[in-house]
């Protein structure tokens, strides 16, 4: 185990070597590590994923990935990063939605999703679940409903900042339900949860991976109400999506890789086929398991079509609830 | 039992025990490099313990974890920069101790107290992570406040010679605390539409600025000849070795600062500048010579390294046993323990009870061999302070800018540096104290956000902080430390 990871310390040290030499030929593609920017914190999924993308990378691409976090700003520090690079394919980024898809919505985020960056490769996304503490008196949605109209404003639900990808959940199930909930916002996921969990606020949000939700679903300690995805997650069959009860909300925490416009075909088919590849390797698959996720590899025009869906979808809530974007 | 001890028996290995001490060393260095911090190391490394096995590479992560906490110390007490939030203590006491030519012993004097406190809090982590981390899902928004409270009560002990001063400075620093985005309303306040300060201003970039190019300014402003003559304490080659006594002296402090590191360290997103400025208040109401602290107070060190470094075990609490992370460098440990399947909860001690046993007993070893590398390296650099100040100097500012840089990889943040080192100079001049300032940017961020909280949830009504017990306690006991501030005022003129 260990050899392994003598090679891995030989392999980034032969790729200090690389950059440092001078560059003759540019016409071979890649020639020089890969800086991918993380608009997300140290330590997310975000982070994680592309670490263990990085991990395994250069056996199919020849060159490695460096991860590079420029978080900050709700992501604007990063993503303007990406627009600003130059297209040459050695600068991409492992993009968030609540930073492409939702934040542009909210205010100027200094980019426009659609023409400055083109997606070429999904990783995974995990759908956000609503859930409370099995010791709360609802065991469904009709219960949490019914118990909201009777006491409006009083039942609580922690998010994860104003106007984020969870505050929007809520209030697309008050406009359906015509209910009110108090909305409590943190800074960060896992802090609302932990508040959640803690019994401090009555709801949260989470995906699989939060604080062991998914377990902790399963044993009973949690009490899911309703999932923000497209069709019933394979994990929990029988519990409905927010669809089904007419609330139109879905997310998942996505994790695709984002290039800025301009970079060559010739180059991003590159970056495909090796990312492709990496995704069938089975240290990959391993290390996402133990995450407690799955690689859901996509690219191509269903990508880019699900990509400006995505976009699409959040701007008409956004307009739908009347929201005025603040211009600075 | 008897697998328990099977167990630690196979985990010391020496390929093991050499993963431990490079992980230290390697924290120590990055530690010791102003702007560059713990979690971005541990970021980039992390990648090299999916290759090895969970008993060598996670202990490697866990002891650049520890070397970074007390590495931290380094620049605090030699140049005045503190790397982190949690270091600004420990330079409150250090620089005026290395200004003195005691460099050397209060290196030391940090790092048997760092390596104590993180002792004392891997102790609790090992036998009592379960009800710690239980008590600690109590704290919600309300509970924070109040915690908050506790701590900005502490500026009364560091207000320095003159009261109005010290309050001014406090102001100051709540002001430049209030900068960023709203949690409620997601309003940004006071940004002027710059990014980079949109989530507050750095804490990195902002001390850098405050102490280290402050003092670069300050030290521009003497002769040339002054500054190209050797340091009148430079025959002392960094200074003595800690003396004993000044150990036995700072035992309880130690103990006591080990303590709320330990337990503040335990509830997740709290931060260790918090613990570190509670130990070192009651550090200086304990002390039989409070008058030395802010002038080189070898329990002033103590106080805040014993504290910091029991945060980086007890971190791991809330994050091993609810997949809570308590801090930015225990998210990232998580994932590393997650790669190698290790998943945070209750049945990890369970299903993976010889592995845990493993790193638990690696991580304890990594205390003593913490002790045994800074040891060595202490007197290295110590020398630092031999070094005439006409060559230091511009190695500073060049660290300042460095520093400032990496911190995100932005040049905004040099530009925060920079500013903050010329308003930092100024409010030198004026005789303003800078602690109160720090201490109260550090803190109002986190309380302003938790007050908003819980008046949300409890729809606006005061009286929540005095009903809800744990919160009453940490007000009441503010009241009284402030009481006895004012009646005793043992160091106010």
């Amino acid at each position: 185990m260990l050899k392994r990871g003598i090679l891995w310390v030989g392999a980034m040290a032969a790729a200090v070597v690389l950059v440092a030499a001078p560059q003759a030929e540019a016409a071979k593609y890649p020639i020089k590590p890969i800086k991918v920017i993380l608009a997300t914190g140290a330590g997310g999924s975000h982070d994680m994923h592309c670490r263990a993308v990085a991990s395994v990378i250069h056996e199919y691409l020849g060159q490695p990935f460096l991860c590079t976090i420029r978080g900050g700003a709700g992501g604007k520090i990063g993503m303007t990063a990406l627009k600003r690079s130059k297209p040459d394919g050695y600068t991409i980024a492992l993009g968030s939605n609540s930073h492409f898809g939702i934040a542009p919505h909210a205010r100027d985020m200094g980019f426009d999703p659609k023409t400055d960056f083109i997606p070429i490769f999904q990783v995974n996304g995990s759908p956000f679940m609503l859930v409370t503490k099995s010791t709360t008196p609802w065991k469904t949605y009709k219960d949490l409903i019914d118990d909201a109209k009777k006491r409006p404003g009083k039942i609580s639900i922690s998010s994860n900042g104003a106007w984020g990808s969870s505050h929007l959940g809520i209030i697309q199930i008050m406009r359906a339900a015509n209910v009110k909930f108090k909305h409590v916002p943190f800074r960060g996921g896992g802090k609302a949860w932990q508040a959640m969990y803690g019994g401090h606020t009555d709801l949260g949000w989470a995906n699989v991976t939060t604080g062991g939700t998914l377990g902790r679903i399963k044993s009973g300690d949690l009490t899911l109400i309703a999932t923000a995805s497209k069709k019933r997650m394979p994990e929990f069959p029988n519990h409905p999506t927010f669809y089904e009860l007419g609330v139109n909300y879905e997310y998942q925490s996505w994790r695709v890789f984002l290039v800025p416009k301009g970079v060559p075909q010739d180059r991003i088919a590159i970056l495909q086929a090796a990312l492709h590849k990496a995704s069938k390797s089975k240290t990959l698959k391993k290390l996402v398991n133990q995450f407690g996720e799955k690689l859901i590899p996509l690219s191509g025009p269903k990508l880019e079509k699900a990509y400006l869906d995505e976009i699409d979808s959040y701007g008409k809530v956004f307009k739908d609830m009347g929201y005025k974007k603040k211009k600075k | 039992m008897e697998q328990v001890f099977e167990a630690i028996w196979q985990a010391i290995t020496l390929q093991a025990l050499t993963m431990v001490a490079l992980g230290v060393f390697a924290g120590i260095t990055v530690g010791a490099i102003p702007g560059l911090t713990s979690v971005m190391a541990i970021a980039v490394l992390v990648p090299f313990s999916f290759f090895m096995a969970p008993i060598n590479g996670i202990p490697f992560l866990l002891g650049i974890h520890k070397g970074a906490l007390f590495g931290g110390s380094i620049p605090s007490v030699l140049i005045n920069t503190p790397g982190t939030a949690a270091a600004a203590a420990t330079s409150f006491d250090g620089y005026p101790l290395a200004q003195k030519g005691e460099a050397k012993s209060a290196i030391q004097m940090a790092l048997y107290s760092s390596t104590l406190g993180d002792t004392f809090s891997d102790i609790v982590l090992i036998v009592a992570a379960f009800p710690l981390a239980a008590v600690a899902l109590l704290f919600g928004p309300t509970e924070f406040f109040a915690l908050m409270v506790m701590g900005l009560t502490i500026i009364s002990a560091v207000t320095g010679s003159s009261v109005l001063k010290g309050l001014l400075s406090m102001l100051i620093g709540i002001l430049i605390g209030l900068i960023g985005q709203d949690i409620i309303s997601g309003a940004e306040r006071f940004t002027f539409g710059i990014g980079n300060i949109m989530d507050g201003v750095g804490t990195v970039p902002m001390l850098i600025g405050l102490f280290a190019v402050s003092e670069v300014l300050v030290q521009s402003e003497k002769k040339l000849s002054e500054l190209s003559n050797k340091p009148e304490t430079a025959h002392l080659k960094g200074g003595k070795s800690l003396d004993l006594k000044e150990l036995v002296n700072a035992k309880w402090t130690i103990m006591r600062s080990s303590l709320i590191g330990t337990a503040v360290g335990a509830i997740p997103g709290t931060g260790a500048a918090i613990a570190t400025f509670i130990s070192y208040a009651l550090a200086k109401r304990g002390s039989k010579n409070p008058e030395e602290f802010g002038k080189g107070s070898y329990e002033g060190v103590a106080a805040a390294e014993a504290s910091n470094s029991a945060v980086a075990g007890a971190d791991l609490i809330p994050t091993l046993a609810f997949g809570i992370p308590g801090s930015a460098s225990a998210a990232i440990l998580m994932g590393a323990f997650m790669a190698q399947g290790l998943r945070p909860g209750p049945s990890l001690f369970q299903e993976h009870a010889a592995t845990m046993y493993g790193i638990f007993t690696l991580l304890l070893i990594g205390n003593p061999i913490m002790l045994l590398q800074g040891k060595l390296l202490t007197p290295l650099f110590a020398r630092i302070v031999t070094i005439r100040q006409s060559i230091l100097v511009p190695i500073i500012l060049l660290f300042c800018v460095v520093g400032g840089f990496i911190y995100q990889n932005s040049i905004e943040d040099v530009k925060v540096a920079l500013l903050f080192g010329l308003f930092g100079f100024g409010l030198r001049k004026l005789n303003f104290p800078l602690a109160p300032l720090v201490i109260a940017y550090i803190l109002t961020a986190s309380a302003e956000e938790s007050m908003k909280q819980a008046l949300v949830l409890s729809d606006g009504d005061f009286t929540v902080f005095l009903t809800r017990p744990i919160s009453a306690f940490f007000i009441f006991l503010s009241v009284a430390l402030l009481g006895m501030a004012v009646w005793k005022r043992p160091w106010a003129h």
